[in-house]
């Protein structure tokens, strides 16, 4: 293989991630020079939002293959648990990141447990089951401190080194913490445990009949996916300042699944690409029904003939290109 | 509280348990069902239910005539889960479980998104007329009379699907090819259709479920999503694709979710939750795995 340069050296999904970012910013860049409104800003900040927890939910199903339908649960649960630390122990942003960590790691780490003692169908079955959880408890029993159906509003927004409100300066910090958690996606899965997360999806057995330990790695990973999702709905708490028990029902869970596999699950930057399909169909197909339909539909594709979804069958070609 | 325990309590309490049992009952023999022979977890049984609904509350607008609804809510969601299964779902066969779940997934989404399109999000109520809407006397309470029928129906057709299953020829061959569908195939029948079939059936339980309690709630294109996770539960504590296992998984959630309410208040689906936990630990694979029917 001939020498090649720098620019070659960095894997394809990498450098379509980096495509992916260069183009928000010059998507953002030219809202700001041609100062039009914020709109599109704000569309642009749900769309990462959304982005880290189909990354997250993506380190399970696409390496790990578990299918997890528990997102929602998690999403939930970050933003409540930022939220009630906020209000009930002291408004700043990071004891609310910290109550927000701390909430969803424990719930994600009962659904793990749980969950991961059993193989196949009963797995997804069950993380549906505990995704509906948070729901109905916020709606329900806790109501008096989370505020029921009609959920909780922030009105002074946490201390930060910057201010919140700026809706460019937020942005930009999700765009950050976006591509922070590329990086540490990428490097978990470069790690052992990465590995072994992957091994357990090609074949369980052989790795736990070298000594893993089969259940502490799968929950290891459904713990460290709900974490990120956890954080991603905090994000989300901070940039709309309102959540209400509608952020977890299982459409959430269910608008991940889809993303993810319609932008290809081989790849941390296919569940983002699903996710901007989404967003851009969302946004200017606006007849109701429209979006399920044509993603339904896409989905059904998908499934059937190109399994790897739009990144891996791009990833797929351009090999198929490169050997000629 | 147990004061006022009397004859109208406990007649009132016994039939709402019984009709939520009876509910969660027939919706998740329709999972049993199409879960039968290639492990088909059905996650647009809850889609279907929806569908049903809808063609029943269409049907009865136009007619005013509820048992052409009830039809027209078995006879609908039949063909097109049988469609659905021959065209699509039957395509994947021989691959694992999560690639069919993830079809059944897809079209549940479209399925919702084409009732949004043609009827928008908005809810709706089925206004039942005639001898339905009434009230009867029985130990001094007034019971509606639409529950007695909903409860009476619903028992006959569990009843129907146990007899068909263990009684007809259809059935013995279903049973069996759930267990070994290879052998039944080298005794020359075409299991093929069979599989249609019995996914056409289990959707036809479904949209009669929709039909069923579209008197008692509202209409609405996401009102398969609540009833889908309990049926799911009910199936997962009984076990997945047994009859007797979908009877006790609904009795015991139908219980749990009436007189639970009554000791556990709110907190009852803790107790549904703990209780799962608690199967789960002690039979992996539900109550019930294993057995026949």
């Amino acid at each position: 293989m001939q020498r090649s340069g720098l620019l070659q050296r960095i894997p394809m999904k990498d450098r379509i991630f980096a495509v992916f970012v260069v183009a928000v910013i010059v998507f953002i860049a030219i809202q700001a020079v041609f100062g039009l409104s914020v709109y599109y800003v704000h569309f642009v900040s749900n769309l990462l939002i959304f982005g880290i927890a189909s990354m997250s939910f993506n380190l399970l199903y696409g390496y790990g293959g578990l299918l997890s339908l528990a997102t929602a649960g998690y999403y939930m649960v970050g933003a409540y648990g930022g939220m009630l630390a906020i209000r009930y122990i002291g408004n700043n942003f990071y004891i609310g990141l910290l109550g927000s960590l701390v909430t969803t790691a424990v719930f994600s780490f009962i659904v793990g447990a749980v969950a991961t003692r059993i193989r196949g169908v009963y797995f997804f079955l069950i993380t549906f089951g505990f995704s509906m959880l948070p729901y109905l408890l916020i709606r329900g029993p806790t109501r008096e401190i989370t505020g029921g159906q009609t959920g909780m509003h922030m009105r002074v927004l946490p201390s930060f080194f910057f201010d919140l409100k700026n809706t460019y300066y937020y942005f930009f910090f999700i765009l950050v913490l976006l591509i922070a958690v590329y990086i540490l996606l990428r490097y978990i899965i470069a790690s052992p445990f990465g590995r072994n997360l992957r091994c357990i999806k090609e074949n369980e057995l052989k790795l736990s009949s070298l000594g893993y330990n089969i259940w502490w790695n799968k929950t290891l990973a459904v713990i460290i996916s709900g974490t990120l999702t956890g954080f991603a709905g905090y994000l989300y708490l901070l940039k709309n300042l309102s959540i209400s028990p509608v952020l977890g029902t299982y459409f959430m869970s269910a608008k991940v699944v889809l993303c993810t596999l319609i932008g290809g699950l081989s790849t941390f930057v296919g569940p983002l690409v699903g996710a901007l399909v989404w967003y851009l169909i969302e946004e200017f197909l606006v007849q109701p029904g429209f979006l399920e339909i044509i993603l339904g539909c896409a989905l059904v594709i998908v499934i059937l003939r190109f399994p790897q979804g739009i990144v891996g069958e791009f990833l797929k070609s351009m090999e198929l290109k490169k050997k000629g | 509280m147990f004061s006022a325990i009397d004859l109208t309590w406990v007649v009132r309490w016994v039939l709402i348990a019984s009709s939520l049992s009876l509910y969660y009952i027939v919706f998740s023999l329709g999972i049993v069902l199409t879960f039968g022979m290639h492990k088909v977890v059905n996650f647009a049984h809850g889609a279907i239910y929806m569908v049903g609904a809808f063609i029943g509350f269409v049907i009865y607008n136009l007619t005013g005539n509820f048992t052409v609804a009830l039809v027209a809510g078995f006879v609908g969601p039949f063909v097109l889960g049988a469609l659905l299964e021959r065209v699509l779902i039957s395509r994947l066969y021989g691959s694992d479980s999560t690639s069919t779940f993830l079809l059944t997934f897809a079209l549940s989404f479209i399925m919702i998104g084409i009732v949004k399109f043609i009827a928008g999000a908005k809810f709706r109520a089925l206004d039942i007329a005639g001898i339905l809407s009434r009230r009867l006397d029985i130990a001094g309470t007034a019971v509606p009379s639409y529950r007695l029928f909903f409860i009476s129906f619903t028992v006959l057709i569990i009843i129907v699907v146990y007899l068909f299953l263990t009684k007809t020829k259809v059935g013995s061959i279903v049973r069996a090819g759930t267990s070994d569908s290879t052998a039944v195939e080298v005794l020359g029948i075409n299991v093929k259709n069979y599989f249609t079939l019995m996914f056409g059936v289990g959707s036809g339980l479904a949209g009669l479920t929709g039909v069923l309690f579209a008197p008692l709630f509202n209409l609405y294109p996401g009102m398969g999503d609540e009833i889908l996770l309990w049926g799911f539960i009910v199936v997962i504590i009984g076990g997945l694709g047994s009859f007797a296992g979908c009877i006790v998984g609904g009795v015991i959630i139908g219980v749990l979710h009436s007189f639970g309410t009554l000791i556990f208040g709110e907190y009852v689906m803790f107790v549904t939750y703990a209780l799962l936990i608690i199967v789960l630990s002690v039979r992996p694979r539900g109550i019930f795995v294993g057995r026949e029917v």
